[in-house]
């Protein structure tokens, strides 16, 4: 009952069209990795994660920003190790280095995790197919989309069967007995990908997928406000390059 | 004779004549996007039972991976699979899984490079092309995202140090996954599975 409540959690972010999340995130990236300049990104920055700020599982955002500074400050240990025997490698332990590198991966990492968390599986196939993608792309994304959750099942049921026997899936496991993991773990995935791309595909075939036209999603239009959302976001990322430009700096700055 | 029996042959070729011709049919998509599934599930899992970023779980990710994509390359014998595998499994990833933007360009690019290599080492039919465009993938997706990482890390170079390290430990993996991928194709040409002579 919990996770039906919580499913059901609807943010403002669900109400924007997939489309324009996904433009959005793209243009976020692209502008981030333009700029250069630790202020204009920090502007950037703080506008994404505002836009971050209203998905619903905001416990996803805080674990991936600790993991980020985790891995960013297991990077610095490193950079300051290789001091000892490269000093060059220290001059670059400035604040004002580090910051840049944080602000442009935390934009991208603000929008990703907006647009992954508020996307509904039924509205992904629907997206796909209003991107108007060719059919060789849509059709393996449509079954990767669709069997994820079937899989999932599967897995688990490998996973259960080996607890059965007495075994427990884990990297300990892998060098305690790999023979039994490979046996008992890794050739019924591989069975079972194999059984399921024969049965799926065979079954695609004798309904005639991909023969002539298929049926047409009713396409979703657009609002007003995905609209005003795209203007604004391709309006604060030209402003932010042509003011770094403006200002002397260049783009991807600090490419040596 | 052969007039008699030419009505017969059209008769045959009905259905074919209604179909499209298409390239890459129903049958390889499906199991393009099945595989696709597979790997990235997996590799989730591991990770989630690895308990965060650790060698080991860094190692078994990248071999569970190459393993599979070889046993997919061995299935599917053609031009192009290696491409839209990559594209369609990084694609859903950047949508669904939050994978990155910059690894579709970087996969997609290196796939079709290696796609060109294969081809000019003798094409995809050749017994060893599988191994060979997992073998040259893997060194170039990943001499590529090297450098889509000093993009990102462009004002501490030095940071990049990490970033090689992760990718080296990452490549034991799928340097391993190569010859396991090539022994469950061997197992699974036993079993009739792939039809097609592995190296």
């Amino acid at each position: 009952m919990k996770a039906t409540t919580k499913n059901l959690k609807v943010s403002p972010l669900h109400l924007i069209d997939i489309k324009v999340k996904v433009l959005m995130t793209i243009s976020v990236i692209i502008g981030a990795l333009l700029l250069s300049d630790a202020l204009l990104l920090g502007v950037l920055f703080l506008i994404t994660l505002i836009y971050a700020l209203y998905m619903p599982r905001k416990k996803i955002l805080l674990i991936s920003y600790i993991f980020m500074t985790l891995v960013m400050g297991l990077s610095l240990c490193f950079v300051y190790g290789a001091g000892y025997f490269y000093p060059k490698a220290r001059e670059y332990i400035e604040l004002g280095n580090l910051l840049a590198p944080f602000l442009r991966s935390g934009a991208a990492m603000n929008m990703v995790l907006a647009m992954t968390f508020t996307i509904k599986i039924q509205d992904m196939l629907k997206t796909l197919k209003g991107f108007k993608l060719p059919y060789v792309i849509y059709l393996p994304a449509a079954v990767m989309i669709r069997f994820i959750p079937s899989f999932t099942d599967d897995i688990r049921q490998i996973i259960e069967t080996m607890k059965i026997r007495g075994f427990e899936f884990s990297i300990k496991s892998v060098f305690t007995n790999p023979s039994l993991m490979i046996r008992s773990c890794f050739l019924p995935l591989v069975y079972m990908s194999l059984r399921t791309a024969d049965d799926l595909g065979i079954s695609a075939e004798l309904k005639g997928v991909g023969i002539g036209s298929s049926t047409k999603f009713k396409g979703q239009k657009l609002t007003r406000n995905d609209y005003l959302l795209l203007s604004f976001t391709l309006f604060l990322l030209i402003s932010l390059i042509v003011i770094q430009f403006l200002f002397g700096g260049k783009f991807l700055a600090g490419v040596h | 004779m052969s007039s008699q029996l030419s009505w017969l042959k059209e008769v045959g070729q009905g259905p074919i004549a209604l179909k499209q011709k298409r390239y890459f049919n129903p049958y390889e998509l499906v199991t393009l996007g099945v595989f696709a599934a597979t790997s990235k599930l997996v590799t989730l899992v591991i990770a989630l039972a690895g308990g965060g970023p650790n060698p080991i779980s860094l190692i078994l990710k990248n071999l569970v991976f190459t393993t599979l994509l070889i046993v997919m390359l061995y299935k599917l014998r053609k031009f192009g699979t290696l491409t839209l595998y990559m594209l369609v499994a990084n694609l859903v990833s950047f949508l669904l899984l939050g994978g990155g933007f910059t690894s579709i360009i970087v996969s997609v690019l290196s796939a079709v490079f290696t796609e060109i290599m294969v081809s000019m080492c003798g094409g995809v039919k050749r017994s060893y092309a599988p191994f060979l465009a997992v073998f040259i993938f893997d060194i170039l997706s990943r001499l590529a995202s090297l450098g889509a990482s000093y993009v990102f890390l462009r004002e501490t170079p030095a940071m990049m140090v990490m970033v090689v390290v992760i990718m080296a430990v990452g490549y034991i993996g799928a340097f391993l996954g190569i010859f396991t991928g090539i022994w469950a194709s061997k197992e699974l040409t036993k079993a009739s599975i792939i039809k097609t002579s592995v190296w």
